[in-house]
């Protein structure tokens, strides 16, 4: 018998997480769906209600002309709040001493168990995500058009996360390369990671614990790099910059940028696979 | 098919296992007794892998169980004092589960749900069920699981009076001689003639380690006597109808173990009990 991985298997649990835990998912869906409904829609008839024209470089733009920027926006912190919340609760099946006697003696291995709660909460949230995304802008649309009849009302237009290349006339899209988008991608895979690992440290209200440790880590690790500029640079933020330019062009110190959250990011996993792996179910320590 | 190997465990503030060493065989059911906080519990988990001990080894059929590997787990099940169903059918929990059991045999769950006068639950949400009924079917699908260690923690806690004498009869009429059961409870008089084998855990030592045939062999079991010589008496307890008390069998009688007045023994005369079981301190806690 394959004791390490077994894909059979791992069906099987993967199966069951969802099909003993769907009432709790369709919630948690739902809830996404109506937030979401309710934020976009709500962006939507402020800015047809508000309709205004401005001048950009002699070119004159509508202000409709930025609304897809303003989704895309509220969409992206919604992706981040909803992913970081979700993420949370990939301990969910482990909250309890009888919950985890229950799941650590599941024949199935530690991998497989910690791989099924990963995909769900990093893919499957990606995923629903998108679904809801769909249907709220769906509904947004049609309240918008019954609210204002006469206009055009168009679906979410995803190509405006990223400009074209060249691209320096007004500002409507969300990352003016792809390179910022990847970085943007990799730091969202990073801080998602930061909250799988975090949910293998606090099983119970794990996204606030989560939350606060980071808030905590990053604030010092500000005043420490504030601190280290300081006393290398004589406090001359401009030499600072001159030393990050030198590093090579934008593009290369985007994509070291993006190796680091990544490589952090799949560290963070490992770390939280190994902590689960060490699991007990009386937490001793 | 159990071997405990110098085990050490400790929660944070208290030592319960030091160098703890025991040989469990196939086909018997043991009872681990023990007043509260002896270890018995722990020592079941410790069997299971649910906990990991910070030395020493314990061993299911040659495997080492703190990897709980999947071809570890699914030969052993364990129904512990407090447990959790889903809140999903019975149909559907089955067809969950039961693929991790490769010896799980659908026409002995029905059987055992018959036995429990609960065979009319089948399209019943767990979730509806009471304590009791659910201890049932848990217990009906641990057996029907056939794996080759069920280890049970006070199993017959919340069942009703009529669930407890068929209690007994379930457990005898699965029992084979590739399987073993091990019993953790202090509802004695409930399991009293199913145990074929007696363990007493206290105070960092296995006072008792012997069959209820060679318990019967060397001790008798005086019920409800009048008259009883304090001098050749290891234990009496006043009862009802006199005494219940201890004695050496020196004549050869038969006599029906008594596991409290057994158990009472042991405790308060430690040192006789289990000189007379040749037990050394190789198993000291």
């Amino acid at each position: 018998m394959n004791n390490t991985f077994n894909i059979s298997r791992f069906a099987l649990v993967l199966g069951k997480d969802f099909q003993e835990g769907w009432k709790r998912y369709s919630l948690q869906f739902l809830v996404m769906l109506g937030i979401m409904i309710v934020v976009l829609t709500w962006i939507s008839l402020y800015a047809y209600s508000n309709i205004y024209t401005y001048e950009h470089n002699g070119v004159t733009y509508s202000s409709i002309d930025t609304l897809d920027l303003r989704l895309l926006l509220a969409g992206t912190v919604m992706f981040l709040g909803f992913g970081i919340v979700f993420t949370s609760t990939l301990m969910e099946p482990m909250r309890s001493k009888i919950q985890r006697i229950s799941y650590l003696s599941m024949p199935a291995t530690d991998f497989e168990k910690f791989f099924s709660r990963w995909l769900i909460v990093s893919v499957g949230y990606v995923v629903a995500f998108f679904i809801a995304l769909w249907f709220a802008d769906a509904l947004r649309i049609m309240i918008t058009s019954m609210r204002h009849p006469g206009v055009d009302v168009s679906f979410l237009d995803l190509s405006k996360m990223i400009a074209p290349e060249g691209y320096t006339g007004q500002s409507k899209y969300l990352s003016y390369s792809r390179q910022v988008f990847v970085v943007l991608l990799s730091l969202y895979i990073f801080i998602q990671s930061l909250f799988v690992l975090g949910a293998t440290f606090w099983e119970k209200a794990s996204f606030i614990k989560t939350f606060s440790a980071v808030a905590i880590i990053v604030t010092l690790f500000i005043l420490l790099c504030r601190w280290a500029i300081i006393h290398s640079y004589a406090n001359d933020g401009d030499g600072f910059g001159v030393m990050i330019e030198s590093l090579g062009d934008e593009n290369a110190q985007m994509l070291v940028l993006t190796c680091i959250f990544l490589f952090l990011a799949v560290v963070n996993w490992v770390v939280a696979g190994l902590r689960f792996r060490e699991s007990e179910i009386i937490q001793r320590w | 098919m159990i071997r405990i190997e110098n085990l050490t465990f400790r929660y944070k503030k208290k030592a319960i296992f030091s160098d703890f060493s025991m040989n469990l065989s196939e086909g018997k059911i043991y009872g681990l007794l023990g007043k509260n906080g002896a270890g018995k519990s722990t020592l079941l988990y410790l069997m299971t892998g649910l906990l990991q001990p910070q030395k020493g080894k314990i061993y299911f059929k040659g495997k080492n169980v703190s990897k709980r590997y999947p071809s570890t787990l699914q030969d052993i099940f364990i129904v512990s004092e407090e447990f959790s169903l889903p809140n999903i059918p019975l149909q559907r929990y089955i067809k969950l589960n039961s693929p991790f059991y490769p010896n799980f045999s659908n026409e002995q769950l029905v059987e055992n749900l018959k036995h429990f006068e609960l065979d009319s639950i089948k399209d019943i949400n767990l979730g509806a069920l009471s304590m009791g009924q659910k201890k049932k079917v848990f217990m009906s699908f641990a057996l029907a699981s056939n794996t080759s260690l069920l280890i049970m923690d006070e199993p017959t806690n919340g069942l009703d009076i009529p669930g407890k004498s068929q209690f007994k009869k379930f457990i005898a009429s699965n029992m084979t001689d590739e399987r073993s059961v091990i019993i953790s409870t202090h509802q004695v008089q409930d399991v009293e003639k199913l145990i074929e084998h007696i363990i007493i855990l206290e105070n960092n030592k296995t006072l008792l380690n012997a069959s209820a045939d060679d318990i019967c062999d060397k001790l008798y079991f005086a019920t409800g006597v009048r008259d009883v010589k304090e001098e050749d008496a290891l234990y009496i307890s006043p009862s009802i109808q006199g005494y219940n008390a201890l004695l050496m069998n020196k004549d050869n009688n038969e006599s029906l173990l008594n596991l409290e007045t057994l158990f009472n023994a042991t405790l308060s005369n430690s040192e006789r009990i289990t000189s007379l079981f040749h037990l050394n301190n190789n198993s000291n806690i």
